[in-house]
């Protein structure tokens, strides 16, 4: 199982490497947990489809359309305690849709 | 009694004759807050006094550097009432591009938020702008432009004058200034979203933006119980609908923050929640609320009209909204930024929207942009700008009460994309050059073929590539396409495709080689045709089709 602190900066890392990293102004951006991730431009509408992705595939669970939502994807923080309140799906299973 | 001289009708009298009719209605409504007519009126009166107290004046143009948020909404009224022009600017702009478009028309003041005054700050510690922002109107920024000043002087961040939003307090809002504005006068400039070059500023009147917003209510039927979703920023042209349409009608616009453009459960929520009566947007906002905006579980039944424009739309994700919202009505929307909109299609209703959906032959037409619409005159030309048969591809040239004065600044553009035609007696008729091809079919429905400059030929043969793209997007497996032209060398071109798959189960390339073989001439068939998990994105939500031309050519010169 994860930590939350180590979720937290699993993410973090994701989206500054992957996210943001290719930009002119990239060594500017400060990253904490409650910063808002949507409203300040810092990942666009793809950005949340690819960080969806990871965290599908890092943290082994399935995150279904109805999920993706303001109060779990507005922050960091907000993030990981999605995560962490979402039972983890094992290898091998389907994916449980809801 | 003296009989009071008429006065030009102008934009901002919009909310004062809606707050006449209904104090107490809803003009402008976001999750964070709203805002009533009265209200509106009362603080816009306040926010043109202060800026005219910071030297705003008729034709000067005032920035708008601000979120989606009601107060874009108090800030586009709050300048026309001081007689000033507004000038929205992207919010995510980094500082030296926003720097380029305040430089271009010359911005003094700017109204902004919290989040993007960071930028206008970094902005503002570049020396060579020293003098150039002389009011900052919104957050209280007074301690950050004090160290601003001590931190590098040649700023000369204290003489910029902070006006927080605190401070409209202190003004009448019976009242506006009392101004002498004509219809005739500068009321915004919207600049271009283009990714390379410099940017264009298309200048409208207050007269052009009226005859947008009267033609669009009209066409659209709008009235005052109508709740319209305005997905599209500021700086978009299509927020004109939003921003001056609604209030012409006295209806509501639910101006739809960007966190909820992201997370589209949350989007379809919102639109439920707020019983949008009409929504407007382009097509990618819908083919994401398919996608992932459980529509099965929202109650959307109000939703009476859905327009959309800005690029094409795939059939088969229109089919799939008819038959999830089979009471509302479906528009396509077609006109360039410099006239508003110019022409309409409504969709004819479909007897099974969910069969259509699954037809390939069906899909694989196009949706015409219809007819021309109202005070306006379009014509097909050829290259020599005489008119082409019925049927044949030309560009469509046209004149209408909507069109924008001409670029800011830019004579050399002006010269080039109006044209006139002179009468009996010298009298003069204008036209723009839309640079868009258009076919009329046969039932005087006009199909858009692409832009002049993406036509092109390969090897000799003429190629549409909206037309490959619209094949390539009829594939079950396919969510979107793109289609562009890869340079070789000086004499080479190919053509490459990259797709996004449906619900990202993956794409068969071979499979759609092969879809695009049976269907179109062996030329118009892209040599690879590649996955992409996402499209890159211009600010308004189209296809970046530029700068996967310029991955695709970067990639071909370092494989060489």
């Amino acid at each position: 199982m994860h930590d939350r602190e180590d979720i937290e900066n699993q993410l973090a890392d994701f989206i500054r490497r992957e996210l943001i990293g290719g930009r002119r102004d990239a060594e500017d951006i400060q990253l904490h947990a409650d910063d808002d991730l949507l409203t300040s431009g810092l990942v666009d509408s793809l950005g949340v489809m690819r960080l969806v992705q990871f965290i599908e595939q890092r943290f082994e669970m399935s995150v279904p359309p109805a999920d993706l939502t303001i109060e779990h994807f507005i922050d960091i923080a907000t993030i990981t305690t999605y995560i962490q309140s979402r039972k983890p799906v094992g290898k091998g299973e389907p994916a449980a849709h809801g | 009694m003296e009989p009071t001289q008429p006065r030009s009708f102008l934009l901002s009298q919009l909310i004062d004759r809606a707050a006449e009719q209904d104090a107490d209605h809803d003009a402008f409504r976001s999750p964070a807050g709203s805002l009533t007519y009265g209200e509106l009126v009362g603080r816009a009166n306040q926010l043109a006094h202060l800026l005219r107290d910071e030297g705003a004046r008729r034709g000067d143009r005032v920035g708008i550097f601000m979120p989606r948020h009601v107060d874009s909404a108090l800030a586009v009224f709050g300048i026309l009432k001081a007689g000033a022009a507004f000038v929205p600017l992207d919010p995510h702009l980094p500082a030296q591009a926003l720097e380029r478009l305040i430089v271009d028309c010359g911005i003094r003041q700017v109204i902004t938020h919290a989040q993007p005054a960071k930028t206008l700050l970094k902005m503002l510690a570049r020396t060579e702008n020293a003098g150039r922002i002389q009011t900052v109107i919104g957050p209280d920024l007074k301690a950050e432009l004090t160290e601003l000043a001590a931190r590098a002087p040649a700023s000369k961040a204290e003489q910029i004058q902070c006006r927080p939003w605190s401070d409209l307090a202190a003004y009448e809002t019976e009242a506006g200034p009392n101004i002498s504005v004509l219809g005739d006068d500068l009321a915004y400039i919207m600049y271009s979203s283009g990714s390379t070059g410099r940017p264009k500023g298309i200048m409208h009147t207050h007269r052009s933006g009226l005859a947008y917003a009267r033609l669009s209510v009209a066409t659209y039927g709008v009235g005052p119980d109508d709740r319209i979703g305005n997905h599209s920023p500021l700086h978009f042209d299509m927020s004109t609908f939003g921003y001056f349409s609604s209030p012409m009608a006295g209806a509501t616009t639910l101006i739809i923050p960007e966190a909820y453009t992201k997370l589209t459960a949350s989007l379809s929520q919102l639109m439920a929640d707020e019983k949008l009566t009409i929504w407007y947007s382009v097509p990618l906002a819908l083919i994401q609320l398919l996608a992932r905006g459980v529509l099965e579980e929202r109650q959307l039944g109000c939703l009476r009209w859905v327009m959309f424009g800005g690029e094409p739309f795939a059939r088969k994700h229109l089919y799939a909204l008819m038959a999830l919202w089979p009471q509302a009505r479906f528009s396509n929307v077609y006109g360039p930024a410099e006239v508003n909109q110019c022409t309409y299609f409504h969709l004819p209703p479909v007897p099974d929207p969910a069969a259509a959906a699954a037809d390939p032959a069906r899909n694989a037409e196009p949706v015409p942009i219809g007819r021309i619409w109202s005070d306006t005159e379009g014509r097909v030309l050829d290259d020599r700008d005489q008119p082409v048969a019925v049927g044949d591809p030309g560009e469509l040239v046209i004149r209408s009460s909507t069109m924008m004065r001409g670029y800011w600044a830019r004579p050399e553009l002006n010269e080039k994309c109006f044209c006139s035609e002179t009468l009996d007696g010298g009298f003069e008729r204008v036209f723009y050059r839309t640079g868009d091809l258009v076919q009329a079919r046969a039932d005087g429905e006009l199909l858009f073929l692409g832009r002049k400059d993406r036509q092109l030929k390969i090897r000799g043969y003429r190629l549409e590539l909206d037309d490959i793209e619209r094949t390539l997007s009829a594939h079950p497996t396919v969510e979107e396409a793109a289609v562009f032209a890869v340079r070789i060398d000086d004499e080479t071109r190919k053509l490459s495709a990259a797709v996004s798959s449906k619900d990202g189960a993956g794409v068969d390339p071979e499979a759609l080689r092969q879809f695009l073989v049976d269907r179109l001439s062996w030329y118009a068939v892209p040599s690879e045709i590649r996955e992409v998990a996402a499209f890159p994105r211009t600010t308004s939500g189209k296809i970046d089709r530029r700068r996967l031309q310029a991955e695709a050519e970067a990639a071909e010169t370092s494989d060489a």
